[in-house]
């Protein structure tokens, strides 16, 4: 065939659509090879535009349902507030990043990043000055608009209040002048219980009447619209931005790591130089007391790192290292404990009644008994080999700030993941085909042999459903230990979101929700491609 | 010395109270580079006696003595090719059999080992699947693959435990052609356990029937002297053939019918009924489609 090299090619790309899972991006494939281009475009039609309008349906009613719910922290928030409170983040991600490498930078970069940045500093403030203004002439204008919107229910509720105050006048005139009756015997006393009865009623009328009005300017006050909310948003924004602009000047100043190294080291070599100026006895010992307090602080600035703050990004990091570490551990007990436990009955009979016991545990209950546990360890996290090595300068997960609470964390999502691999392992280990084994009694095939090339092969696949059922769970838990055990992470993030009740936090809940879905999807893609892989039937018993 | 007898041998299994035996008092003398083929009913037995033959299990009574050792634990000398092929699936066709032979040849050097397994992938006629994975293969393939494992241990004896039964017939037929092939070329003593009498009259020098179990025992033994090679196309029109394939099949429906009135099993005889004729009487027009009411 002519274009073989083409149709190779894009019997690869297929294959590799269906081994990874996203089977539904096949008929675009072979759309683009132009193979049979009018059943793929009904495939396209019926398992991507489908589902796609679905998905679309769903959000639109999730935005036209969310803002009808009040909550006390505010309506829920549609998708658009999601997908601003991503924005947000990210931005707030970006500029810890700017920030940081402001501080780390020296020498010539960082007086080019400084003539950069005030540079933006002057744009910015010009933009700033003309938001500001903008947002100023909106407010005016609004509280126009409001004014005129107000005066004829105003003018309308002041008349009622007019006419009630006089009816009332005359009311009480009446009642006194029954009362001073009454005392002179001229009138009836119950003829004054009455009126009393009917001022309080008629005031309470009168109430009524006036309170719809209220309400009604009260609204308008509380809504004002939506372009002074966008001009104040606008103008914020810019503000916001220019904030940030100077505090990466400062960062870059006196803030900066090298500036403050050299800045201590030069007031050292000044007050060095003022030794033997001096003359009297104190003099040269303040200034000698401070050339070495200034060479100390020198040498504390060179070790000092930016104190970054928790973007979401970096908890998902943290969240996915954790994650990655329970479930290795979680591995590392469960294959071999299960391996035994499928080799042996006798070591089968023994585990069952602790696999039967501690499966159901919840991970709360784990998570505080390895806080205790594992907290003995750690009397003082700061000086732990573990925890130096972490978070040791020169090692790449430094950025992650590995301590005793991940720690825990990891174990936690250890135990309560190690249970379906241990059982899964132990059924592929004991259920190996009688004729598997039968081969291996011919050949002779001693233990080790019989392990490694009998054993472990054979029960590959079950292991590897067990793995990922494993991971699943170990992902579930560590949002939920994280949250509780104040680990820094996707749990965390959402369980400070939920404390601290601003008007994004909702949004931001909502945020860490997606992302959490789609690292546990991506984490059980990976173990799907890892089962395919091992699996040596054509691989169909998977989905 | 004959390569495998067996005196008095009878195995049962489960508790030993009530214990009935699979097979009971088998006596058997396979001589050296004879082929036997052991027929039988479905579950007389077959695949225990294959067991007791390659030493996967013990014996409940007797012996069963392998050149001299008596109930020896299984062994590459005894190679059996089994009824479900038994391939590792996450191995290769050249894995399967290399797994085989690296054990039973440990020392060999790897590039001899190499030539030794391409050998017998060459003799089943697989070289071009070297490199699939079972799974590839169809059913012939894989007993194919199965043999050359076996073959490649260069065992002192061959087992085969129904190696063709679930192969349609012509691929048993073409088989059955390459194992005689291979067996005159490389003559060795083989056990065939089967239940088709043509297989056996065609391949096997001896013939021993299967009672039906339980209890099961051998029955008398045709001895088959026709003259080798034998050609399938024309080894129907015999006489000879003939003959022994209506003494043999009388032979085993008798074993059948004994066993029938041993377990005392009366004959029920058919009720006579016939289906009713529901077709439309001649002369009216056939209607092309049905009416669904009249479907349903």
């Amino acid at each position: 065939m002519a274009d073989s090299g083409k149709d190779k090619f894009k019997y690869t790309l297929l294959k590799g659509i269906d081994f990874s899972g996203f089977t539904v991006f096949d008929p675009v494939v072979r759309l683009i090879f132009g193979e049979d281009p009018k059943k793929q475009l009904s495939d396209i039609g019926r398992y991507m535009v489908t589902p796609v309008i679905f998905i679309i349906g769903c959000i639109i009613i999730w935005s036209v349902m969310a803002p009808r719910h009040k909550t006390k922290s505010g309506e829920v928030p549609g998708p658009d507030r999601v997908l601003a409170s991503y924005q947000n983040n990210k931005r707030f991600h970006e500029r810890e990043n700017e920030k940081q490498s402001d501080f780390n930078t020296d020498g010539a970069e960082r007086e080019a990043t400084l003539a950069e940045v005030q540079e933006q500093i002057i744009t910015y403030t010009a933009l700033a000055e003309e938001k500001a203004k903008a947002a100023a002439l909106a407010a005016v204008e609004v509280q126009d608009t409001i004014d005129a919107k107000i005066l004829p229910l105003q003018t309308k509720l002041d008349s009622i209040k007019e006419k009630s105050k006089e009816a009332q006048k005359l009311r009480r005139e009446n009642i006194s002048t029954l009362a001073e009756g009454v005392a002179a015997n001229t009138a009836e006393s119950s003829a004054l219980i009455t009126a009393i009865a009917e001022d309080k009623a008629l005031k309470e009328k009168e109430r009524e009447s006036t309170k719809d009005l209220k309400t009604q300017i009260d609204e308008i006050r509380a809504n004002p619209p939506k372009r002074l909310k966008e001009a104040q948003l606008a103008s914020n924004k810019v503000a916001d931005e220019l904030q940030h602009l100077k505090k990466r000047v400062d960062f870059l100043t006196t803030g900066n790591r090298s500036e403050k190294v050299s800045s201590s080291l030069e007031a050292a070599k000044e007050a060095t130089a003022a030794i033997p100026l001096a003359s009297t006895g104190p003099e040269v010992l303040k200034s000698a007391k401070a050339a070495v307090r200034n060479t100390e602080s020198a040498e504390r600035a060179k070790e000092q790192k930016y104190p970054r703050a928790a973007t979401v990004f970096w908890q998902a990091y943290r969240s996915i290292f954790t994650v990655i570490v329970g479930f290795l551990m979680a591995c590392a007990v469960a294959i071999p404990v299960g391996m035994m436990c499928g080799l042996n009955r006798v070591f089968m009979a023994c585990m069952t009644p602790i696999i039967s016991i501690f499966r159901p545990v919840s991970p709360v209950v784990w998570l505080l008994i390895f806080q205790i546990i594992i907290g003995a360890f750690f009397p003082n996290p700061d000086e732990h080999p573990l925890f130096k090595f972490f978070n040791a300068s020169w090692n790449p997960l430094e950025f992650l700030q590995v301590n005793p609470a991940m720690v825990f964390s990891a174990f936690t999502v250890a135990i309560c993941a190690m249970w379906p691999a241990l059982v899964n392992t132990a059924l592929g280990v004991s259920s190996v085909d009688k004729d598997h084994m039968n081969v291996a009694k011919v050949l002779r095939l001693g233990f080790w042999s019989r392990l490694f090339k009998i054993i472990i092969p054979s029960s590959l696949p079950l292991m590897f459903a067990g793995l990922r059922i494993s991971l699943g769970v170990g992902w579930m838990v560590l949002i939920a230990a994280e949250a509780l055990s104040s680990s820094d992470g996707l749990g965390k993030f959402v369980w400070d979101e939920y404390q601290n009740g601003s008007s994004l936090s909702f949004a931001n809940i909502i945020l860490a929700c997606f992302i959490v879905g789609t690292i546990g999807f991506f984490l059980d893609r990976i173990m799907i491609v890892l089962q395919k892989i091992v699996t040596f039937d054509d691989g169909s018993a998977t989905v | 010395m004959n390569p495998i007898v067996m005196e008095n041998t009878s195995i049962g299994f489960g508790p030993e109270y009530g214990r009935v035996n699979v097979l009971q008092d088998i006596n058997l003398e396979v001589k050296e580079n004879e082929f036997v083929a052991v027929i039988g009913f479905s579950g007389a037995g077959k695949s225990t006696l294959v067991s007791l033959l390659a030493g996967l299990e013990q014996p409940t009574d007797g012996k069963v003595i392998f050149k001299d050792k008596v109930n020896a634990p299984p062994g590459p000398e005894r190679g059996v090719m089994f009824q479900s092929y038994s391939l590792m699936p996450w191995l290769s066709v050249f894995g399967n059999i290399d797994l085989a032979a690296k054990q039973v040849f440990p020392k060999m050097p790897v590039a001899e080992r190499q030539a030794h397994v391409e050998k017998y992938i060459d003799m089943v006629n697989l070289t071009p699947a070297r490199d699939k994975k079972p799974h590839e293969l169809s059913g012939g393939m894989r007993q194919r693959v199965s043999l050359a494992r076996t073959l490649c241990m260069q065992p002192q004896m061959l087992i085969l435990d129904e190696p063709l039964s679930a192969l349609d017939a012509l691929t048993r037929a073409v088989l059955q052609d390459e194992i005689l092939n291979i067996w005159e070329n490389d003559k060795r003593t083989i056990v065939l356990i089967t239940n088709d009498v043509d297989e056996a009259i065609l391949m096997a020098d001896r013939i021993i029937p299967l009672t039906i179990g339980p209890e099961a025992t051998f029955g008398k033994e045709f001895i088959i002297d026709m003259p080798r090679p034998r050609v399938r196309q024309t080894l129907t029109e015999q006489p000879a053939y003939q003959k022994l394939k209506a003494d043999i099949s009388t032979y085993m429906i008798g074993l059948n019918d004994e066993a029938k009135a041993a377990r005392g099993e009366n004959t029920l005889t058919c009720p006579d009924v016939a289906p009713k004729d529901f077709s439309l009487p001649s002369g009216r027009p056939q209607l092309k489609w049905k009416m669904p009411s009249q479907s349903a």
